[in-house]
């Protein structure tokens, strides 16, 4: 796996994955819930920058972040850094161990409403979850 | 939930002394009386208390959601327990949900553009949002037995347009 750009600043067309790692996040047509898209425990969002990566790859960073908080991989959520700067939110690249493309999304209101209504309009822009594959990649 | 269930839950809780264990204890009795005899409920609420129930067990555990999330608390699932309770008759059910700060969410789906989600606190504030095709709602209202109105007509203009 190429850790080529990612310490570039994010596009707002870069498209940015959102992995989800409770069931009731998604609802039964496969669509993703705003819950899927608070912040917390931070005023702060994970999300993983697609970059160069294959859907192999972006799986296998999927897969190891529910190896390692032991949870199960239930799909991944889609979305352009556009959807979130529309909402005056940043999107920052912030690299850890395991994820060079990972990036938090910051400013975001601290009142729960203010959360909530930027949230269900990001989750509206996701539409359905993509499905992980039957195999670990 | 099940009978079985229902007996397992409480055959693990009927022996706490603590205030947890006898608040869900008497919610258990309270579900026994209406699944088993009330006309009242009908099964879509039973299914919503079923499904929030299933919820508060999922997400009682730091972390639950792979990212840090709150637990969801013994208030807030007695909270979003007497809010589901006060709906009125005839009430679409909502689908049950948690969010990562540990509140419980309640939603109403037609499309992705026409939504109310509630997100029920620890202190029985209701914090909502709603996409109504091209506009928008949100806020914070307070459940004092009874839904409030504002609930009421956002619920409606979701789920009948």
């Amino acid at each position: 796996m190429t850790e080529e750009g990612t310490g570039k600043p994010v596009t707002a067309d870069e498209q940015l994955a959102r992995f989800i790692l409770q069931r009731s996040h998604l609802r039964q047509d496969g669509t993703v819930k705003q819950d899927a898209f608070i912040p917390h425990p931070w005023l702060d969002l994970s999300v993983t920058r697609h970059l160069q990566r294959t859907e192999r790859e972006l799986w296998s960073i999927g897969q190891n972040v529910a190896w390692q908080t032991a949870k199960t991989l239930h799909g991944r959520a889609d979305v352009r850094a556009s959807d979130f700067q529309r909402h005056r939110l940043r999107v920052i690249a912030a690299r850890v161990e395991g994820n060079p493309n990972h990036a938090n999304v910051t400013g975001w209101p601290t009142e729960k409403p203010a959360q909530k209504i930027i949230a269900q309009q990001i989750a509206a822009a996701a539409g359905k979850a993509h499905q992980p594959p039957r195999e670990p990649a | 939930m099940t009978a079985i269930a229902l007996r397992q839950f409480t055959a693990v809780t009927s022996g706490g002394a603590s205030e947890t264990a006898g608040f869900i204890a008497e919610q258990i009795q309270k579900w026994r009386q209406q699944l088993q005899g009330s006309y009242a409920l009908g099964q879509q609420a039973k299914g919503s208390l079923n499904e929030l129930y299933r919820i508060f067990e999922e997400c009682r555990q730091t972390n639950w959601d792979g990212y840090g999330a709150a637990p969801v608390s013994v208030r807030t699932f007695r909270s979003a327990y007497e809010f589901l309770e006060a709906l009125p008759l005839g009430t679409l059910a909502p689908s049950i949900g948690a969010e990562p700060d540990g509140h419980i969410t309640l939603e109403w789906y037609g499309s992705p553009r026409r939504t109310l989600s509630i997100s029920v606190s620890p202190e029985g504030e209701l914090h909502y949002a709603a996409l109504l095709g091209a506009s928008k709602a949100y806020g914070t209202e307070v459940c004092f037995g009874e839904v409030p109105k504002e609930i009421i007509d956002l619920i409606r203009r979701v789920t009948f347009g």
